[in-house]
């Protein structure tokens, strides 16, 4: 599973450096998690919600450090 | 240290720089008024707070980051501040904050939550024991039908009642800004919502951090910066607290160049202005730390200014030297009398400071500059990577606690003791005993525990900054090592 956390500017000022800690802290448990962190692929632009990740292709929104849990549980299966 | 969390207030407070500069740079300066209405329109509703106590959070904040003197500005609504947008912008208006006073309070917002105090919890089993009345040493805790309760007249908050009940059923109520604030300047009214106390207020921030209602609010000069930048020539200083602020993936050295995208003419480490610091703090030692006794440093304002207010009677232990902010400016003032500085940095108290020297103009947060940067689409991870400035290891050490005392060891060619204080709270205490004339030495202060890396607004957890800042740049450690 490839996961791409934003890390540019909008995504940094709404906590991305948090979901980053806390995907990295989920994937020390988990070897298939592969983190990629990418700066801004324009998403925000186009009307998505930062703080964003992509997992395999799927882009997810609004991401919190609450939300990523389920979103990283759910594309696992 | 503290833990950086990102809450929805400080998402909130963020969207309000990014939405205000949008409006400002594009010059709809009678779109401001609209800014809540788009935010809550965009549904960033936070959570369980109605749409009028939003409202208002949102419409306040932005009289205070415009920079206005929010005693004068609280009771206007914000479009009878629109035809006043372009002196304030200039900075003209007579609405301007002229003092140096950066804390602000809504007191629309203020919950007035309840001041600290302990509290039988319904976890009560109302045992026949009853530890908690016997342990009380001011027979404040008498015995209802139901569980025992607390004589708030009579409780001193010793707390012994919390420590001896068997259930953990007591439990102590913290009043969030009070709590933060090491020098007790934040107090009630008489109808129980926050008042500062001018008098013993160092400007720290803590208070602003603490407030989960976000009803204490600091100062801002990005609209005035925002309106002159590319225009007028203006430098960037930035604090050695800079690195990792901008995530993984963002550079010292691209910071610096996104400075220059951003219509900086200019951007300098404060670092150099700390390396200055240290071999002035260092000479001033070796001449006078014999007759003095003990020193102080003087590069943390909200140290500097607690000392002022609390203990006057040793102010002139503290270092005479400029901080290494005022430093470096004051060195680029010299040969560009026309430029404007502006720090950027992690600290509300530098808000406070500027006002005080003739050096710096303006000071910035990090999120304050990230907000910019996001609205003029720079992204800083993108940019080419600049040359740093030749300021040495300990010059950026500055950041962390233990840094300045380090630095300064490094230039002084003779032994003497160093106490490292971290936070208001050690610096008081340590201070009391200077002044008893048990502490020799240099006494480094920092207002925020950890040191600057840990300051009121960082964007990144202090932690991960300091080990990156650890990894980047080495100098032999003494102090820091302990």
């Amino acid at each position: 599973m490839k996961v791409k956390v934003c890390v540019g500017t909008m995504c940094h000022l709404m906590g991305a450096s948090e979901i980053l800690t806390t995907i990295q802290e989920i994937a020390e448990n988990n070897p298939d998690i592969e983190i990629v962190s990418v700066t801004c692929p324009g998403y925000c632009h186009i009307g998505k919600k930062p703080p964003i990740i992509e997992i395999d292709g799927q882009v997810y929104e609004n991401v919190s450090v609450e939300s990523v849990h389920h979103i990283l549980k759910g594309a696992d299966k | 240290m503290r833990n950086v969390i990102t809450t929805e207030l400080t998402k909130l407070r963020r969207q309000i720089y990014i939405k205000l500069l949008q409006k400002i740079i594009s010059g709809k300066y009678n779109e401001i008024p609209k800014i809540s209405k788009e935010i809550i329109k965009e549904g960033n509703i936070l959570q369980g707070q109605n749409v009028y106590k939003m409202k208002i959070t949102i419409d306040e904040t932005i009289k205070i980051i415009l920079g206005t003197n929010y005693s004068k500005t609280k009771d206007l609504e914000l479009y009878e501040i629109v035809p006043e947008m372009e002196a304030i912008l200039k900075g003209e208006s007579p609405l301007m904050n002229k003092s140096g006073k950066v804390i602000n309070i809504i007191r629309e917002i203020c919950d007035g939550c309840p001041l600290p105090s302990y509290h039988i919890t319904n976890m009560c089993r109302n045992c026949s024991a009853k530890y908690c009345i016997n342990s009380c040493p001011r027979n404040a805790i008498v015995t209802t039908d139901k569980r025992p309760e607390i004589d708030l007249e009579k409780c001193v908050g010793c707390g012994l009642c919390a420590k001896n009940c068997p259930y953990g059923a007591i439990i102590k109520i913290q009043r969030p800004c009070v709590f933060a604030c090491a020098v007790g300047a934040t107090c009630s009214d008489e109808n129980g919502f926050v008042l500062i106390d001018d008098e013993k207020c160092v400007q720290c921030g803590e208070c602003a951090v603490a407030c989960p209602f976000g009803a204490i609010v600091e100062s801002s000069s990005i609209s005035q910066v925002a309106i002159r930048l590319g225009k007028e020539p203006m430098v960037a200083i930035f604090a050695p607290a800079s690195v990792s602020q901008f995530g993984p993936k963002v550079s010292l050295g691209q910071f610096k160049r996104a400075l220059k995208e951003v219509g900086f003419a200019d951007a300098l480490e404060v670092a150099i202005g700390a390396d200055m610091v240290a071999k002035e703090e260092a000479e001033y030692i070796e001449k006078n730390l014999d007759e003095l006794g003990f020193i102080t440093t003087s590069c943390c304002p909200a140290f500097k200014r607690m000392i002022e207010t609390r203990f006057p009677e040793v102010v002139e232990h503290i270092s005479p030297s400029l901080s290494p902010m005022n430093m470096l400016a004051k060195k680029i003032k010299e040969d560009h009398p026309n430029a404007k500085v502006v720090f950027i940095g992690p600290c509300i108290a530098k808000k406070y400071e500027v006002t005080l020297e003739p050096y710096t103009d303006y000071a910035l947060t990090y999120e304050e500059i990230a907000s910019m940067f996001a609205v003029k689409g720079i992204e800083p991870s993108s940019v080419e990577e600049e040359e740093l400035d030749n300021a040495t290891p300990y010059g950026r050490f500055f950041a962390i606690s233990g840094g300045v005392a380090e630095a300064v060891r490094n230039f002084v060619n003779k032994e003497f003791e160093t106490v490292v204080c971290s936070g208001l709270k050690e610096c008081i205490h340590i201070l009391k005993k200077a002044k008893k004339g048990e502490v020799k030495g240099l006494i480094e202060g920092m207002s925020c525990e950890g040191g600057c890396i840990s300051g009121t607004r960082v964007m990144v957890n202090p932690r991960i900054a300091m080990s990156n800042l650890r990894k980047l740049f080495k100098i032999e450690e003494g102090i820091l090592n302990q």
